[in-house]
């Protein structure tokens, strides 16, 4: 018999059985009160928080006014803006910085460890395609 | 070393984050607008354009009509290479 010395606990159980990868389904908002839904994959190997540009508009940000960052990919980088949001998954909420590309025809819309993972702890069962969230807490 | 702030989380003003309808809409509609940005509210498209500049006026449109907040997104082809993550 195998006996765990360590055990986490989860609020939520997402299934991203429904997407092709490990999606999460977030809201960004900006003040005052202005949401966007938005589907992101999750990125254990991204820094950021990346999205489309497109977003920032839709959320009332003058996207180029934000913290620009230059972002290395394993196939060249890219140029990116910070802006302050509150982002929510599931029923769990904070605020935090995520980063918008400058390229229009950016892909894709990531999370990653800065802005998402740091303020969650995370179970993952990919067979059974089962997310496991709750928000972080200290040990 | 410096000390690691810790992350402050609260329960969601908006209730519990849950796209599957919209999900559910790409999964039976996605063919029919690809290339394009949808717009969609409650499950339900409130509209679609290949031109970017025009989303803002969409989404506009569904905060007009009460839907407070509008799930976005372009529609690529299914048969674009795979996605392989680590950014």
């Amino acid at each position: 018999m195998v006996m765990s010395e360590f055990s986490l606990d989860f609020s939520q159980r997402l299934n991203y059985g429904r997407y092709d990868q490990v999606t999460v389904e977030i809201v960004l908002s900006s003040a005052p009160e202005t949401h966007v839904a938005i589907d992101a994959k999750v990125d254990t190997g991204s820094k950021f928080c990346i999205f489309q540009p497109r977003y920032a508009f839709l959320l009332g940000f003058d996207l180029e006014s934000g913290a620009r960052e230059k972002i290395r990919t394993a196939a060249g980088h890219f140029i990116a803006y910070g802006h302050e949001v509150a982002l929510s998954v599931a029923d769990i909420e904070w605020d935090t910085i995520v980063y918008f590309a400058e390229m229009e025809t950016f892909p894709v819309n990531v999370v990653g460890r800065i802005g998402f993972l740091d303020h969650l702890q995370v179970g993952l069962v990919d067979y059974d395609q089962l997310l496991y969230l709750g928000p972080f807490e200290a040990a | 070393m410096t000390a690691k702030t810790l992350p402050h989380t609260r329960k969601s003003s908006l209730g519990k984050v849950d796209l599957s309808r919209e999900r559910e809409w790409i999964l039976q509609n996605r063919h029919l607008y690809v290339g394009e940005w949808v717009v969609l509210g409650d499950g339900d498209l409130v509209g679609h354009s290949a031109d970017a500049s025009e989303v803002a006026a969409i989404v506009e449109k569904a905060r007009a009509r009460g839907i407070d907040t509008p799930y976005v997104k372009f529609l690529t082809e299914d048969s674009e290479p795979i996605w392989m993550g680590w950014l």
